[in-house]
C-alpha cells in the first residue's frame, strides 16, 4: 500500500515521468549493485560508509523508478527494494545527492556496467528542486544569478568600477594608454564571460585575460549586464533557470554582434554552456561557444601570443583537471599544451586527465556551506596528489576549483600557489 | 518433447517478448543532442564496447581482481549454460550418446584425437566432463559472489532481495547445467535443469537480470556521451 502523496511529491513524480527517456531508463535499471564503484569515488575512499557509495546514490532514485514504473516494484516493492517517494526518502535524497556527490563522473568510466551516475544524481536533484527541497545556500546562489544577472549579486556599477580599475592597472603594466578592457562594445568578434568570483575576489585574472586579448589583437568585449559564465541552476536541477541563464548569454552575444561566446575559466559553466545549453534551448546555438582554454591554446599555436623565454615559469607546475571541463567536456590536451609553452618544469598528478580526482568543490559543493566539512575532508585526496608532485604552483582552468584548492592549501598546509591558466600565460607575455 | 520442454519454451518466449518490449521502449524514447559534437559518437561507442571494458581500464576490475575474475567466470558459465540448454532443446540427443549422425562428422573427426587418448571413452563423455567441471567452477564463483554480498557490510546495505534471488537463480542454473553434463544417466538431471531454467526465464523480466539487455544500452549511451565530447575518442587515439 503506497502512502498518500503530497502535491509536491506528485509534482516531482510527474516531472520524473516526463524525464524518462531511453538514457535515464537505461541507467536506472542497469546497476547490478556490485559495489565496485566505491573505490573510484572520493567520498567513499575518504569514508567507507554505505551512503557514500555511488551505487547507493543511483539506487535512491532507482528505488522510486522501480516503485512507480515496474511491475515488481508496484506489487512486490520489498522484492526489488522499491520505495515510495516519501519524507524519509527525500531526506536521504538531500543528504546523498546534494551532500555526498560532486557529480564529477569519475565513477562512470570505472563502473563495471557503465552507469552514468551523475546523470541519475542530477535527475534526483531535479526532483528535489520540483519539491522545493534544494539546500537554501545553493538555491540563493541560483536566485541571485536569475534576479541580478550574476550569482554573487555584484551591482552593475561595482563591476564597472572594478573593470575600470583593472583597465588603469593594465595600461600601467603595458605602458600603453590606448589599452582598454572593452565594456558593452558592439560589433566585436567575441563576448567574453567570467566567473563572478573573478571581479569579486580574483580581479587580476580578468586583467590577465585582457592582456592576452590585447596582445592577440582580438576583437572582444565584456557585457556589464550578463557576464556570468556560471550556471548553478544546472547543479540544482532547475531546468527552467538553467535555460534562462543560457539564453541570456546567447542573446547577449548576438546583441553585441559577436559570433563567438568565450566561456571563461569555469568548469561547470563551460560544460553547461557548451554541452547542456543547446539541449535546454532545444536547438543548436546560432553562435560558436569555445572555452577560453581552447582559445588561448589556439592563440599560442597560431603565434598570436608568444611567451617571452626570459619570463617562462621555472618553478615546478602541476595541473588540476576540472571534472566538468576535462572528463565531461573533452578539453584535455589544450591546457597541457599551454603549460608546456609557458613552464619549464611541468609534472602531472597521478591520476590525471579524464581519470583525475575531483578537488571536492564540484557539483555545487562550494556553494553549500552545510557540507563544508565533507568538502574539505574529501579534498585530502587532492592534497596528497599535489604533495606527491612536489609542485610549487597548481594551475587549474576553473575558478571554483581555484577556490576549493585554496581551501585545501590552507587546510592541509600545502604551501603552493593556485593559479588560473590566463594568469600563468599572462605572466610569461 | 516432454512437458518440461514445452514449459521451458513458453518461459523463453515470455522472456524474449519482454526483452522486445524493453527494446521498443528504449528506441521510442531516444533524445536528440543539440550540442555541436567535438568528437565522434561512433568512435565513442566502439571504444565503450571494447577498450573501455578491458580490466586495465577500469578500477572496478584492476582494483578488485578476485571479484572481477569471479564475475567474469560466473558470466561465462551462464552463457555456456544458456548455449548448452539451447542445444539440448534443439538437438535432444546432443551429447547424449554416439553416433550423432553424418552431419556431425566434422565435429566427430575433430575430436578423434582426443578419443585416441580417452582409453575407450567417447568424446562426448570427455566434453561433458570438461564442461561439467567448468560449470562447477563458475557455480563456485557465483556462490563466492553471493557470500561476499552477505558478508560485506556496504554491499549488504546496498542489496535487496532481488540481488540475492538473481544470484541464486543463476548459480542454481549453472549447477543444474553442470549436473546435466556430469550425470546424464541420472534421471532427474534434465528435468531439474529445465525447471530451474524455466524459473530463471520467468524471473528475468522482473528483476536485476534485465541488465543483460540494459548493459549494452548503457555502454552505447556512455559511448555516445564521451565520444561526442571528444573524451573517449581522444583517449582511443592515444592508446
Amino acid at each position: 500500500m503506497s502512502h498518500e502523496l503530497t502535491d509536491k511529491q506528485k509534482k516531482a513524480l510527474a516531472f520524473f515521468d516526463s524525464r524518462l527517456n531511453s538514457k535515464l531508463i537505461t541507467h536506472l535499471i542497469s546497476c547490478v549493485h556490485c559495489g565496485l564503484c566505491g573505490t573510484s569515488c572520493a567520498y567513499y575512499i575518504t569514508e567507507e560508509r554505505p551512503e557514500n557509495l555511488p551505487a547507493h546514490k543511483v539506487d535512491i532514485v532507482a528505488r522510486i523508478y522501480r516503485r512507480y514504473h515496474t511491475f515488481a516494484g508496484k506489487h512486490f516493492p520489498q522484492l526489488t527494494g522499491a520505495h515510495d517517494l516519501d519524507d524519509e526518502l527525500t531526506t536521504e535524497m538531500i543528504d546523498s545527492l546534494f551532500g555526498r556527490c560532486t557529480m564529477c563522473g569519475r565513477c562512470v568510466a570505472h563502473c563495471s556496467i557503465g552507469v552514468d551516475i551523475p546523470f541519475v544524481v542530477r535527475t534526483g536533484r531535479m526532483m528535489l528542486q520540483q519539491m522545493g527541497l534544494v539546500p537554501k545556500s545553493i538555491q540563493s546562489t541560483v536566485d541571485a544569478a536569475i534576479n541580478t544577472g550574476n550569482n554573487m549579486a555584484i551591482p552593475k556599477q561595482d563591476f564597472i568600477d572594478t573593470i575600470n580599475w583593472l583597465n588603469d592597472d593594465l595600461q600601467f603594466e603595458l605602458d600603453d594608454d590606448t589599452v582598454t578592457i572593452p565594456l558593452d562594445k558592439h560589433d566585436v568578434k567575441m563576448l567574453y564571460t567570467v566567473n563572478p568570483r573573478e571581479p569579486k575576489f580574483f580581479p587580476l585574472s580578468i586583467s590577465a585575460m585582457a592582456k592576452i586579448f590585447y596582445l592577440a589583437k582580438e576583437s572582444w568585449t565584456l557585457s556589464t549586464d550578463y557576464y556570468d559564465i556560471t550556471n548553478y541552476a544546472y547543479f540544482v536541477g532547475d531546468e527552467e533557470g538553467a535555460k534562462l541563464l543560457t539564453e541570456r548569454l546567447i542573446n547577449e552575444t548576438l546583441k553585441f554582434g559577436a559570433d563567438t561566446l568565450v566561456l571563461g575559466e569555469c568548469g561547470h559553466g563551460s560544460r553547461a554552456m557548451r554541452w547542456e545549453g543547446p539541449n535546454w534551448l532545444g536547438k543548436p546555438y546560432p553562435v560558436k561557444a569555445i572555452t577560453v582554454v581552447e582559445l588561448i591554446a589556439q592563440y599560442l599555436r597560431e603565434g598570436r601570443i608568444k611567451p617571452d623565454p626570459a619570463k617562462l615559469i621555472k618553478e615546478r607546475v602541476t595541473i588540476h583537471d576540472p571534472c566538468n571541463l576535462v572528463r565531461n567536456g573533452g578539453v584535455i590536451d589544450e591546457q597541457r599544451y599551454i603549460i608546456s609553452q609557458c613552464c619549464t618544469d611541468f609534472v602531472e598528478m597521478e591520476p590525471h586527465g579524464i581519470d583525475n580526482f575531483c578537488c571536492g568543490g564540484g557539483g555545487g559543493q562550494l556553494a553549500m556551506s552545510e557540507y563544508n566539512d565533507r568538502r574539505l575532508r574529501i579534498g585530502k585526496i587532492k592534497a596528497d596528489q599535489i604533495t606527491a608532485t612536489g609542485a610549487k604552483i597548481v594551475v587549474t582552468p576553473c575558478h571554483n576549483c581555484v577556490d576549493q584548492l585554496s581551501g585545501i592549501n590552507l587546510e592541509y598546509k600545502l604551501g603552493v600557489q593556485i593559479k588560473s591558466i590566463a594568469e600563468i600565460v599572462a605572466d610569461t607575455l | 518433447m516432454t512437458i518440461y520442454h514445452w514449459i521451458l519454451l513458453a518461459a523463453i518466449f515470455f522472456c524474449i517478448a519482454a526483452c522486445f518490449m524493453w527494446f521498443i521502449k528504449l528506441m521510442q524514447r531516444r533524445v536528440k543532442d543539440y550540442a555541436e559534437a567535438k568528437g565522434s559518437d561512433i568512435d565513442g561507442v566502439e571504444y565503450s564496447c571494447t577498450k573501455a571494458m578491458l580490466p586495465n581500464h577500469k578500477e572496478s576490475a584492476y582494483k578488485h581482481l578476485p571479484t572481477y575474475t569471479a564475475g567474469i567466470i560466473f558470466h561465462i558459465g551462464l552463457f555456456t549454460s544458456f548455449i548448452l540448454l539451447l542445444l539440448q532443446l534443439i538437438i535432444p540427443e546432443f551429447l547424449n550418446s554416439p553416433p550423432l549422425g553424418d552431419k556431425y562428422r566434422i565435429a566427430i573427426k575433430a575430436m578423434s584425437l582426443a578419443r585416441e587418448f580417452s582409453s575407450g571413452r567417447e568424446w562426448q563423455d570427455w566434453l561433458r566432463l570438461i564442461l561439467g567441471l567448468c560449470l562447477c567452477v563458475s557455480s563456485c564463483c557465483g556462490i563466492a559472489i553471493l557470500a561476499k554480498r552477505f558478508m560485506n557490510k556496504t554491499l549488504k546495505d546496498l542489496s535487496n532481495l532481488d540481488d540475492y534471488i538473481s544470484n541464486m537463480l543463476v548459480t542454481l542454473f549453472q549447477i543444474a547445467s553442470a549436473c546435466a553434463m556430469l550425470f546424464p544417466l541420472w534421471a532427474p538431471s534434465k528435468p531439474m535443469l529445465f525447471i530451474v531454467a524455466t524459473i530463471l526465464f520467468l524471473y528475468i523480466p522482473f528483476g536485476k537480470l534485465r541488465h543483460f539487455i540494459y548493459f549494452f544500452a548503457a555502454r552505447i549511451h556512455l559511448g555516445i556521451f564521451f565520444g561526442s565530447r571528444g573524451v573517449w575518442s581522444m583517449k582511443n587515439k592515444k592508446k
